[in-house]
């Protein structure tokens, strides 16, 4: 591994302890009976005390914390638990592993988040270079209305107006009856992505349909990506195309599809990446909106019912994951940088 | 022997305001003309001009230009000599290169582009060229990116983009602006034996007039859009014809005798600005009442070009 | 001549949003039926004369509610971004001018709320405090404290080593002086232009944590909650209206914020304007 990387997981090791810390207190330290939070509305007084002495709220908060990271190996007593094994708890309306739920809910999440990311960045990245390139033109108006309007239409709202739209008037997609028709079998291939299993298989039948059904949360979720994407492309191909490197290119001969295509997307890709980052951030909150709109049985979908259900331990869960999920992206989308621009890794 | 590049009443205006006023130039083969005059006099515009590469909101007229006997008006003809048929060497050299992709990269991107070369074969054609610029470890600066390298190091890169399409004119615009002293010297020298060693032509842009002493053949001194003398680099350094020339050559004759700096008095006019007939009139020691009424004739003598009402000559013959 | 363009969009903003605050302010007026007046004789009517936005569930005039829960959104967003800015921005005065270790403490703790994606840290937050208008502001409030915190600091920092600033040093006033006499005031113009972003963020984040049932308890009227209301009716009834209406609002709302935030931008940083 390069320094650079090594310094990069370095840095993200206090945020991490950070971020633990803060979702414990937040489950602890807030006002009510964490013990009834988790145990659920229905849950017995007897059941309470049991989830107390469990979860050792009896204790000091800092070996609770301690508990709650490394699990009874903290106590001196054998036995696992704790944040580090990947233990989240047990879900109360499921039953099971919150960790395991989320897990087998996550290929849907990653298959919706990733094919709106592509729409958008496909959306994005062209128009923004185009808009830079007839600056002042009708292109970069309707550009700018465009991001402007994006900021301010809701992604779950956009989501049930495509719906509106495309299933209930003009019947041209199918409903919200999540990844596949209700009778389809899920493709059985190793991603668990169902458009990408199922061409793995050679299953043409399951991926036109788990196409369609992925065509509008795609829209919605990449939607407010748009804007951001393309003003920042917009902008920073400007300065590009403002710059020393670019003349001395154009007086050597580039230009049409090669100049913008290689060189100025090129150089103007490490802000639009960066801006990836925040988006994918944004998104896994859109996932809870959007997946409920089109009973998409994604992680959102599980954060939703859980919230229904009070289902706090999983909630909690999904809030923690979330938040470790983003820090990842960030690292990747630093990682990334440094090789679309090497002067990164300077810095 | 007829010119390789020659235009004539070259106008040039941005945004409504004259910047080139009627530019005359010719660039003989094999030949190093220098470029030379003040910040604003159009130097760079010329150039630019030649290649279509004027800022947005530029209008360009010729009374004629032609390069290598082709018609040069055409826009189209204009862009697609770029880097084929004329090689260009930046300002600033370090911006200039991409800052993203490897020098190597960038060399053998503008050989496959211009010359329809391999993958490979741009590659060992480009350590070539970057050996012809006379940089001494070819394989590391190849894989260099360009914030690794020096300025003088980047300029070198630079000449040999411009080499690549094997032109048969190269124009360095001011190619020293902020380097160090040694290096221009280095970097003007290169230019000039590079020249001649690829059996192209040069055109150097600079408002130096040592500068040209060292490389240039010829010279053509602009003031404020426009020619006013050229001549070859004897006869300009010796009496040049224009008062304008004059002055300059006596300053740059005076600073490398270690005298102090000296000025020709009053300003460079700005765009837009009231000219009289002879633009530089208002500065001029010799100028007088015609100057500032009557366009100035184009005078011939001692082998020079000038527009001028009184120039520094006595033989000189009014054509 | 760009002047004017950018007046334009500042003036159609201030107009829309005007507007949008006049219908809270004048909701009664406006309001042709009682928002919460139950009436099982009229359900799920489409748009007509009588109730222009159509009826919901329980017979709720759709036009009321949307009135109605302007006073709610508008409320929550404007109260959670003051919040925000009573808190981040005299954080941001002292760690942008102070510096050293308690500048580097709060950045990191600042990076750690913003390791969390917003809208989750404000659902997980929200589900352990429980729903209501005030939690509501507290928490959308809170998520919006780093922005301006950071906002603030790099201002300050900047503004640290202007030659005025140096010469009120100079004079003999102390640090508590400089900061809020010579500092504090140059921060306004950039706060003002967030706020105005921040506000349309803020009534985004509210509607959302009110459509997955995190906000306002029903049945009072919010724009993100009605929205949620009518999923159901869209898809298996064709009910669009129940809908379509409060999203309009929340579109409307925002875009006209995102006008004026712009707008502002732009005449505060006049060098943004040259790269546009």
């Amino acid at each position: 591994m390069s320094p650079y990387v090594i310094r990069r997981l370095i840095a993200l090791i206090p945020i991490l302890i950070g971020v633990t810390l803060l979702a414990f207190l937040v489950s602890r330290a807030l006002p009510g009976d964490p013990a009834r939070l988790y145990a659920g509305i229905q849950a017995s007084d007897a059941q309470v005390e049991a989830i107390r002495e469990r979860l050792g709220l009896n204790q000091p908060l800092y070996q609770q914390y301690c508990v709650y990271m490394i699990g009874q190996t903290c106590l001196g007593e054998s036995g696992g638990g704790g944040l580090i094994r990947g233990d989240l708890g047990e879900s109360i309306r499921t039953g099971f592993s919150v960790a395991d739920d989320i897990t087998a809910r996550l290929p849907a999440t990653i298959e919706m988040v990733g094919a709106g990311m592509l729409f958008a960045l496909a959306a994005a990245l062209p128009l923004g270079v185009w808009a830079a390139v007839r600056r002042g033109k009708l292109i970069d108006r309707f550009c700018r209305f465009i991001s402007t309007l994006g900021v301010a239409v809701p992604d779950f709202w956009l989501a049930l107006i495509l719906m509106l739209i495309f299933f209930v008037f003009l019947g041209w997609l199918p409903g919200p009856v999540g990844r596949l028709d209700i009778k389809a079998i899920p493709p059985d291939g190793p991603t668990g992505f169902y458009t990408i299993d199922s061409l793995i298989r050679g299953q043409w039948e399951t991926f036109r349909n788990a196409v369609s059904h992925l065509i509008l949360p795609m829209i919605a979720i990449g939607f407010p990506a748009v804007a951001p994407i393309l003003r920042l492309t917009r902008n920073a191909t400007l300065s590009v195309l403002n710059s020393d490197y670019i003349a001395f290119g154009r007086a050597s001969g580039l230009r049409g599809p090669p100049l913008y295509l290689k060189y100025v997307l090129r150089n103007a890709l490490p802000g639009a990446v960066t801006m990836t980052g925040l988006i994918v951030g944004y998104m896994i909150g859109g996932a809870v909106l959007v997946e409920r709109v089109f009973s998409w049985p994604g992680v959102g979908l599980y954060a939703f019912a859980s919230l229904q259900a009070n289902d706090y331990p999983a909630i909690q869960g999904f809030v923690l994951l979330s938040a470790v999920t983003y820090m990842l992206v960030f690292l990747v989308v630093d990682l990334v940088q440094s090789v679309i621009d090497p002067r990164v890794r300077l810095k | 022997m007829s010119a390789l590049l020659e235009l004539r009443g070259l106008e040039v205006e941005i945004q409504g305001l004259p910047i080139l006023r009627g530019v005359d130039i010719e660039v003989m083969p094999g030949e190093i003309l220098g470029v030379v005059g003040e910040t604003g006099a159009g130097k760079s515009m010329t150039a630019r001009a030649v290649l279509d590469l004027l800022p947005a909101g530029s209008a360009v007229s010729f009374r004629s230009c032609s390069f290598g006997g082709q018609d040069f008006i055409p826009v189209k003809a204009r862009q697609e000599a770029r880097g084929h048929r004329i090689g260009f060497v930046p300002q600033r050299p370090r911006g200039s290169l991409n800052p993203v992709f490897r020098v190597g990269h960038q060399l053998s991107d503008a050989l496959r582009r211009l010359r329809g070369l391999g993958r490979r074969a741009a590659k060992k054609e480009a350590l070539d060229l970057l050996r012809s610029v006379r940089i001494t470890d070819p394989e590391r600066v190849y894989r260099s990116f360009p914030y690794e390298l020096s300025g003088g190091m980047c300029q070198r890169v630079c000449i040999a983009v411009a080499l690549a399409g094997e032109p048969e004119l190269i124009i360095a615009d001011e190619p020293t602006t902020g380097l160090d002293v040694t290096i221009q010297a280095e970097i003007l020298r290169l230019f000039g034996d590079l020249i001649s060693e690829h059996n192209t032509a040069g055109m150097l842009i600079t408002h130096d007039l040592g500068v040209v002493a060292d490389v240039c053949d010829r010279v053509a001194v602009m003031y404020a859009g426009r020619v006013v003398n050229t001549g070859t680099t004897a006869e300009i350094y010796r009496e040049a014809l224009h008062p304008y020339a004059n002055r300059l050559v006596s300053i740059a004759a005076s600073l490398d005798s270690g005298g102090a700096p000296r000025e020709i008095p009053g300003r460079v006019p700005n765009p837009g600005d009231d000219l009289a007939s002879c633009a530089f009139a208002p500065r001029c020691f010799r100028a007088e009442s015609d100057c500032f009424e009557q366009e100035p004739p184009l005078v011939d003598a001692e082998g020079q070009l000038a527009f001028c009402h009184h120039p520094l000559t006595s033989e000189a013959v009014s054509r | 001549m760009t002047n004017k363009r950018y007046d334009g969009r500042l003036i159609t903003g201030m107009i829309m949003f005007g507007f949008m605050v006049a219908v809270a302010v004048l909701a009664p007026l406006i309001a042709r039926n009682d928002p919460l007046a139950i009436d099982f004789g009229s359900q799920f009517l489409a748009p007509s004369a009588e109730h222009w936005f159509g009826t919901a569930k329980l017979g709720f005039d759709i036009f009321s509610r949307v009135v109605y829960a302007a006073r709610y959104d508008l409320l929550i967003a404007v109260s959670a971004v003051a919040l925000s800015i009573a808190i981040g921005h005299p954080i941001g005065l002292i760690v942008g001018y102070v510096g050293g270790w308690v500048d580097s403490v709060t950045m990191r703790g600042l990076d750690v709320i913003q390791a969390f994606p917003a809208f989750v840290l404000a659902v997980g937050v929200l589900s352990a405090l429980g729903e209501g208008v005030w939690n509501v502001i507290l928490v959308v409030g809170i998520v919006g404290v780093p922005t301006f915190v950071r906002l603030v600091r790099s201002e300050v920092r900047s503004l640290r080593e202007h030659s005025y600033v140096e010469a009120g040093r100079a004079v003999g006033n102390s640090r508590a002086r400089i900061l809020l006499r010579y500092i504090a005031p140059g921060t306004i113009g950039t706060v003002a232009t967030q706020a105005a972003i921040s506000c349309g963020w803020a009534i985004m984040l509210t509607a959302a944590l009110g459509f997955i049932g995190l906000g306002v308890p029903l049945p009072e009227p919010e724009w993100g909650a009605m929205i949620s209301e009518g999923v159901q009716e869209m898809v298996v009834g064709g009910r669009w209206w129940i809908s379509v209406f409060p999203g309009m609002a929340i579109a409307v709302t925002v875009f006209s914020l995102s006008l004026i935030g712009e707008s502002i931008a732009d005449l505060v940083e006049p060098t943004r304007r040259k790269s546009r």
